[in-house]
């Protein structure tokens, strides 16, 4: 019973600065501590504000984008590379801390920018930076699931007349549709919120929403308008975790 | 009407130590082959090989007279049951029976035909089955659409790798029966794996026997039964008494006497005492186990022979149920 | 032809994520290497050590609780705010720590302590991940026989349920340690630059002194000594099975 009032505390702790941000941005007071009544004005200046739709629609599309591409590599890796080590690379891949990675990825535009003159910073730079760490995560998530998917279904598929296109194609996926569907969320929600790879990666005349949100409110610059940002960024994630959880169930 | 199957030299590796030997093998044209051996043998090797899910180190797979050697599984022809079944748990019964006709591009309303005709081939209801999920069927249930979904595509060659191993004895006898008279009217051919003797002579017309990755030996399964090639075979088909040959006389070698033909008593060419340790109820007859000159010997008796433990009894067998094997 | 593409992908994997290493090699022949100083090491190693800690010593009872009896619901709610990105907590909690200085007079905002409930923010569902998969595991039979062999419930967690899920322990601290040492974000937004670790460093390097080699040197030093902690962690996690 404790231990329930505990957890549940927990919870309550944990949710709480989400919920003052949002409540925040529904307040028509420019100060925090100062409750001014409910207001959508900053909705309205948000939506005026061009460069901040032009920064959710880039993370938007680079997410998108990122987890498309991820979660189909990632199921081939997990499909066709069952031995242990193979994953054992892309855990490892995926615990390697944050700046480190982008740090690597930032190098290796670099190297490409050095020696061929091609400059990759920017859109396709955050692209392919999000996807490096995007690929290895998808992999990590859906290599417990393929073993759901038994050799020997393949292989009457197989000999029923599927090549091996095909049998990925109306087996593997469908079997794994839940599996994907989850992966797909967490890589999109990861790549949407991501700062870190992203700084390193771009250039200045590209924003996404985390840098614009860095750029104003990260310094404790900015009015509510920003709280009203902070919220619209928070969609993606609480729409995976709701289709996460439900996705994942089928499973259990 | 079938096509013939047949391997030439066969060699399977799997990770450094080989799993089939040297294997040759011909099926004829709609023949009914049994591969029976202990787990481990290789059998489900050699019919994945003809499948095509393995590929040989060296020699040829051919069917129909074609190399198929280096033919993916999807283009040979053949169909397939599996152990584990393998139905696709996402389908429903009828897009499980159909996967294979719908990859063959076929009409909607043929597709539904051959469906309907392939789970009546097998008894499945299918106004009452047809769209239920695999899942919620029983195992017989389960044996079936997975039988009808590699008949639907009136395969040439029909594999079945110990398909009945996890249902119940009284099903698996109907079921085994059946799958005897669809390989008679629809004249596939039919390569079938089982571990189970039983099983082997009540579908197979011709029993190939292996160990060790090696076939031992091929024939009728009476053949097999009345003249093993050697000790295994003699002690893995059926029950059997094997002595030395110095025993019966005989310069070397041993001799295989069946259960059957042991004679309590009696005016037998080869004659010995002993003393019985043991007598199981084997409803059609007694099994009793007789202790004599450091050999346990088997006889099958009627149930009314007046015997019990302990009793020291006369025994034999004549010479014609006698047959000498070199190891 | 899957094969082929799954291997593709995984050395590219590979090359990204390990040839860094390589960076090592310019300083073997003669290059200048900026190391941070001690000071920095310092903070960084106990903010990392600190946040591990409080991180395991609040998520094991949640855990426990939601192995046990807890609810679906119960578990998504902890773990949903994983998907809420870093930089958006960060910012949550610096308008929280506005409203906190406001009304009790608590500053955190700059101080070592609000980098460490923003850590501890972020890295708790990883905690509450690893500890849940630890406690799930556990089968009745060992509790069952501790408590028939007359162990209170009490002394059957101490002695029995608390040994048997220390790998989960060890695997939890070690992954927030490492996540902890390379954080950015909690140290530049609730640090407000007057808390400087190892990460601020490596950022710095990169976006002010523009010195790419030292920065990924730096980098792929964390980088390595996460390869041999999550080497450790798995051994730690394999045998114990």
């Amino acid at each position: 019973m404790t231990l329930r009032v505990y957890t549940w505390l927990l919870i309550a702790l944990f949710y709480a600065p989400i919920g003052v941000v949002v409540a925040l941005s529904f307040n028509d007071s420019k100060l925090p501590y100062v409750w001014g009544g409910f207001t959508a004005r900053w909705y309205q200046a948000l939506v005026q504000w061009e460069q901040a739709w032009g920064a959710l629609l880039n993370s938007f599309a680079i997410a998108i984008a990122v987890a498309l591409v991820a979660t189909a590599l990632g199921l081939f890796m997990a499909y066709a590379l069952r031995k242990v080590t193979h994953l054992a690379i892309s855990q490892v891949a995926v615990v390697m801390p944050e700046v480190s990675e982008a740090l690597a990825f930032a190098a290796a535009l670099w190297l490409v920018y050095t020696y061929t003159g091609v400059n990759l910073f920017g859109p396709v730079g955050v692209f392919l930076a999000h996807l490096a760490y995007a690929i290895p995560m998808a992999h990590v998530l859906l290599a417990p699931y393929v073993t759901y998917v038994s050799r020997t279904v393949v292989e009457a598929a197989r000999i029923l007349g599927a090549s091996e296109v095909k049998a990925v194609v109306y087996i593997v996926t469908p079997m794994l549709m839940p599996a994907l569907t989850a992966a797909f969320l967490i890589v999109f929600a990861n790549s949407f919120d991501t700062y870190i790879k992203t700084a390193f990666a771009t250039e200045p005349g590209f924003v996404t929403a985390p840098i614009l949100l860095w750029n104003y409110a990260a310094r404790g610059r900015g009015d509510p308008t920003l709280y009203a940002l902070a919220t619209v960024m928070l969609i993606p994630s609480i729409a995976a975790a709701v289709i996460y959880f439900r996705a994942i169930k089928r499973y259990s | 009407m079938g096509l013939s199957v047949a391997l030439r030299d066969v060699v399977v590796h799997y990770g450094g130590s080989p799993i089939l030997k040297n294997i040759s093998l011909s099926i004829e044209a709609g023949e009914g082959l049994v591969v029976l051996g202990p787990s481990g043998c290789g059998k489900s090797t050699l019919l994945r090989t003809i499948a095509g899910l393995v590929t040989p180190a060296g020699g040829r797979v051919y069917i129909g007279g074609v190399d198929v050697t280096n033919t993916p599984p999807d283009k040979r022809g053949v169909s397939m049951v599996f152990q584990d079944l393998a139905l696709f748990p996402h389908l429903d019964v009828f897009e499980n029976v159909a996967f294979g006709l719908r990859l063959r591009r076929l009409a909607e309303a043929e597709i539904r035909r051959r469906v309907v005709e392939a789970l009546e081939l097998v008894r499945l209801d299918s106004r009452v089955f047809l769209h239920r999920r695999v899942g919620q069927l029983s195992g017989g249930q389960q044996q079936r659409v997975a039988l009808a979904r590699a008949l639907v595509v009136e395969p040439e060659v029909l594999l079945l790798d110990e398909p009945f191993s996890h249902i119940d004895l009284d099903i698996k006898n109907q079921l085994l029966e059946e799958l005897k008279m669809l390989h008679n009217r629809l004249g596939f051919t039919m390569v079938y794996v089982t571990h189970d003797r039983f099983e082997a002579v009540e579908v197979g017309d011709k029993i190939a026997l292996m160990r060790d990755g090696e076939i031992v030996q091929v024939g009728r399964p009476m053949e097999i039964y009345r003249m093993p090639k050697n000790r295994f075979v003699a002690e893995f088909f059926g029950e059997a008494n094997v002595i030395s040959g110095e025993a019966v006389g005989l310069a070397g070698g041993h001799v295989v006497v069946r259960p059957e033909d042991v004679v309590l008593g009696g005016d037998t060419t080869y004659r010995l005492k002993g003393t019985v340790v043991d007598i199981t109820f084997l409803w059609h007859y007694l099994k009793v186990e007789i202790e004599s000159g450091g050999y346990i010997y088997k006889a099958y008796v009627d149930l009314d022979t007046p015997i019990s433990l302990g009793d020291v009894v006369e025994f034999g067998w004549s010479a014609r149920d006698m047959y000498v094997i070199n190891d | 032809m899957i094969r082929k593409i799954a291997l593709s992908t995984l050395a590219a994997v590979v090359l990204l994520f390990y040839l860094p290493f390589a960076a090592f090699l310019h300083f073997t022949t003669g290059g200048e290497l900026r190391l941070p100083t001690a000071g920095v090491v310092v903070t960084t190693l106990l903010l990392a050590v600190a946040t591990a800690a409080l991180a395991i010593a609040l998520a094991y009872p949640a855990a426990y609780y939601l192995a046990r009896r807890g609810s679906e619901l119960e578990f998504a709610l902890l773990v949903a705010p994983l998907w809420v990105g870093t930089l958006l907590k960060a910012y949550s909690l610096l308008v929280v720590f506005v409203l906190v200085e406001r009304y009790f007079g608590l500053s955190l905002w700059g101080t070592p302590a609000g980098v460490l409930v923003g850590m501890v923010y972020e890295y708790f569902p990883y905690a509450l991940l690893t500890l849940y998969a630890a406690v799930e595991k556990l089968t009745e039979g060992p509790i069952n026989a501790a408590r028939v062999l007359g162990a209170s419930k009490m002394q059957t967690f101490l002695r029995v349920e608390l040994p048997l899920t220390t790998p989960g322990v060890v695997a939890a601290f070690v992954l927030i340690f490492l996540f902890a040492l390379g954080d950015v974000i909690m140290p530049a937004v609730l640090g407000a630059g007057k808390v400087y670790t190892f990460g601020s460093y490596v950022w710095d390097l990169y976006f002010k002194a523009r010195d790419i080699l030292s920065g990924g040197v730096m980098s792929t030093a964390l980088a390595g000594l996460s390869l041999l902690a999550t080497y450790v962690v798995f051994r730690t996690v394999r045998y114990s099975l």
